[in-house]
């Protein structure tokens, strides 16, 4: 049942707040600390609000790694990229742990079903081979499926059929490493919770679709199939009941060159970290300066030693290799702003978990 | 399952309830047809016997001619090479029929209900016993309908069995070839999809002008070079006899396969049936050996060139099928000078196999009569005129040609005639 949370009111010891940049709706604390940066954009402050929202969080996935631990791997992470923006070394500094929710969708089918079921059988065959005037018989065996029609009636219960609870859930889902645990609701202490953007009656239709998957695994095992496939289903559903799940994640701000904020994310499962580091362009051109500098002084000290050389002739020898170094050095110079120019042209132009065009922020009163 | 939502279902039609291994699920599956179709032996009509009348293509009743269209066996299509197959597949005649078991030879037939028999078809022993059909043997897939009556099998019998100045006087008369029995014949008809790589060296021929002890003349010349490749095709039709009892059955032609149908008791009636005694796997390594004999002939023919050498190839079988079917042929055994001897009328074609007496004193009358000229020219000719007149030589040499050609007719007489004898 869809309900709106007033201002002040809490769900699992957490009030509404949304964000004033992105207006992304939490379940929060307002503590005037670090906690209140928004961790979705890392740009916008918590503040108060009142939301509408469907059931409550019932599972979370329990964090696997501590923020020391999440902290020391974004600090790898930044490590390895190419000229990292001198911002995002500090971004461990700036880590949040936070939830990510999916639905739980449980309910009740009531269906009519018609389907093909495959059954695996064997067939033998034989490869004849003609060698040396004589036939051998090499002996083969084919897996083949065959299909035969079925159908009948069903009434299962089926619970907690994961179903996106966000808009954006396929960026999440390249940050969330989801390992199938689920744990009872034991929440982190001010950790805030994204509330579902997704309404039951939107998400509905990705749930249907993996409950019929479920229904097609129950019909596989009711006639003792390997496959099915045309499924038909005249099916009617009943106690619906929408939960959260939640999965845990770190989140980090940076500032890249341009001045915009970015994110960094830390599956708090896996502890994989994910987002762009963006290369700093003043670090390229440091190090161009600092190869092109080298360069000159090699071509100039071969320039010196190219005097003598008129007499000692060895040392022409010596350099025409200084020559061909700092030449390679000038051109080497390159490089560094080259590296940093291809990678920031790889830079996403949006936050893929960011929906686009959020709406703004529910009024700070009820209706 | 109560629920309105499920009150008004329905099975779809041909959908009987079978086993669920889930709670909650109900599971309704096509009925496993294993039609066991009610024998039809007496007619509608009149209620005397009807049988099977291949000259109408129905079921007949002589007495009063009602005529009766056979009923449409449920086509079972063509069987896989499964391990499963043979222990899934329908089984028995789908109806009732007793069996006859020979003890001279020990032969299987089955016949109709009201049939009577006291002597084996296929040895003449009357040494016969009747029981019941086991149901332990593969149903038929397919079947060919007898198309020849019997008296037109006994009219070409008779005049195959005249035919020739081999045959003893007599014969056709004490053959007795009203006794013949219309049989189905079991066969097992085997297809598939072949795909042959061939490696082989392909000659060309060529004709070359040489000059050798200062003559000229033309040489052929192979020129030799390697070839592979790869021929694919799909046969179909390949057919292996189901018995191994009843012999000559190469000897009456092919069967119209064209013409078969989905097997149907109805077409039984009035007839004996076989039951197979050569099993599927061992009908199939004849029918595979014959499979890949045509995947070489195919790939040879690819090959092309004049002549070929170290042909190797490798054929891979893919969608092999099997049927069985049952074909028709009157069958019939008569004796003369104390032996069996076995009639086989093609039940289809019309064309007639089988064994017939030779009257060997006209065969030896023959061969002395091949063979008189030769020695009739050198022993009366030539001797004399070697003696006397210094030509006799020539005339022996020809007395031999001609000697060695009466042996080599005396030699083709004598296995035609045992061949006529023996299958």
């Amino acid at each position: 049942m869809t309900a709106v949370v007033p201002e002040g009111e809490s769900r699992a010891g957490r009030s509404p707040v949304a964000c004033t940049h992105c207006g992304a709706v939490w379940l929060g604390s307002v503590d005037g600390g670090g906690r209140s940066t928004c961790a979705l954009c890392g740009t916008g402050r918590l503040e108060p609000t009142s939301a509408r929202m469907e059931g409550a969080p019932e599972l979370a996935v329990p964090f696997a790694i501590d923020e020391k631990e999440a902290r020391k791997r974004v600090a790898a992470y930044v490590r390895d990229q190419v000229m990292p923006v001198t911002d995002a070394e500090s971004a461990p500094d700036r880590l949040v742990a936070h939830y990510v929710p999916a639905w739980l969708v449980d309910a009740r089918a009531i269906a009519a079903w018609e389907a093909e079921v495959g059954f695996d059988y064997e067939v033998e065959s034989t490869v004849e081979r003609l060698e040396g005037g004589r036939w051998r018989s090499v002996p083969t065996r084919d897996r083949r499926i065959r299909w035969e029609p079925r159908a009948g009636r069903l009434t299962r219960w089926f619970d907690n059929e994961d179903v996106p609870a966000l808009s954006t859930w396929k960026g999440w889902r390249e940050v969330i490493d989801d390992p199938g645990r689920r744990g009872a609701l034991q929440l982190r202490d001010g950790a805030p919770i994204l509330v579902p953007d997704l309404v039951p009656e939107a998400a509905w239709p990705a749930a249907e679709v993996g409950l019929k998957k479920r229904i097609a695994v129950d019909l596989q095992r009711a006639t003792q199939a390997q496959h099915v496939r045309d499924l038909y289903l005249d099916a009617q559903w009943e106690d619906l009941h929408w939960t959260w799940l939640l999965f845990p994640v770190y989140a980090a701000s940076y500032t890249d060159h341009r001045g915009d904020v970015r994110m960094l994310r830390v599956d708090g499962i896996s502890g994989r970290v994910h987002g762009f580091v963006a290369a700093s362009p003043s670090r390229a051109r440091f190090r161009a300066g600092l190869w092109g500098s080298l360069g000159l002084a090699v071509l100039g000290l071969s320039a010196l030693v190219a005097l003598p050389g008129i007499v000692i002739w060895p040392l022409l020898l010596l350099t025409a290799l200084g020559g061909v170094l700092g030449f390679a050095f000038l051109v080497g110079a390159v490089v560094p702003l080259l590296r940093a120019r291809g990678h920031n042209a790889g830079m996403p132009d949006r936050d893929p978990v960011i929906p686009r065009g959020l709406p703004a922020p529910a009024p700070t009163s009820p209706p | 399952m109560d629920h309105p939502h499920l009150d008004r279902y329905r099975p779809p039609e041909g959908f009987v309830l079978v086993r669920s291994h889930l709670d909650g699920v109900e599971v309704y599956a096509p009925v496993a047809v294993d039609e066991v179709m009610e024998q039809r032996v007496r007619c509608a009509g009149c209620g005397a016997s009807i049988a099977w009348d291949p000259g109408r293509q129905a079921l007949h009743c002589s007495y009063c001619g009602t005529t009766s269209e056979a009923r449409r066996g449920r086509d079972e299509g063509e069987g896989e090479f499964t391990a499963e197959s043979l222990a899934r597949g329908a089984r028995g005649w789908g109806t009732e029929r007793p069996e006859l078991h020979c003890e001279g030879c020990g032969a299987v037939l089955t016949l109709d209900p009201g049939h009577l028999a006291a002597t084996c078809p296929f040895c003449a022993s009357s040494r016969v016993t009747v029981r019941e059909t086991t149901e332990d043997a593969l149903r038929p897939t397919r079947v060919l309908p007898f198309r020849v009556q019997s008296a037109e099998a006994v009219r070409t019998a008779r005049e195959w069995l005249g035919r020739g100045w081999l045959r003893p006087p007599g014969v056709v008369e004490a053959a007795q070839l009203d006794r013949f029995l219309g049989v189905y014949l079991p066969y097992w008809v085997f297809g598939a999809h072949l795909t042959c790589a061939y490696e082989c060296e392909v000659g060309t021929d060529r004709w070359v002008t040489v000059r050798r002890d200062g003559r000229t003349e033309r040489q052929r010349v192979t020129d030799w070079v390697w070839k592979s490749g790869q021929v694919a095709f799909r046969s179909d039709g390949v057919v292996v006899p189901g018995t191994a009892r009843v012999a000559g059955l190469d000897r009456v032609g092919s069967f119209p396969l064209e013409s078969v149908v989905p097997y149907t008791p109805d077409v039984l009636v009035g007839f004996a049936a076989h039951s197979y005694d050569v099993a599927l796997p061992e009908a199939w390594d004849t029918g595979r050996a014959r499979l890949r004999s045509l995947a070489a002939d195919a790939a040879k023919s690819n090959a092309g060139g004049d002549r070929q050498r170290n042909f190797s190839a490798s054929v891979d079988l893919n969608e092999e099928s099997w049927s069985y079917a049952l074909l028709p042929v009157w069958l019939s055994t008569y004796t003369w000078d104390g032996r069996r001897w076995v009639l086989v009328v093609n039940g289809a074609s019309g064309e007639v196999g089988g064994t017939r007496p030779v009257a060997w004193s006209r065969v030896y009358l023959a061969i002395l009569a091949l063979l008189t000229p030769g020695f009739f020219t050198g022993v009366c000719i030539g001797l004399p005129t070697l003696l006397f007149m210094g030509f006799g030589l020539v005339v022996w040499i020809f007395a031999f040609i001609l000697i060695g050609l009466g042996g080599i007719g005396s030699v083709v007489l004598y296995n035609h005639a045992l061949g006529e004898e023996r299958l």
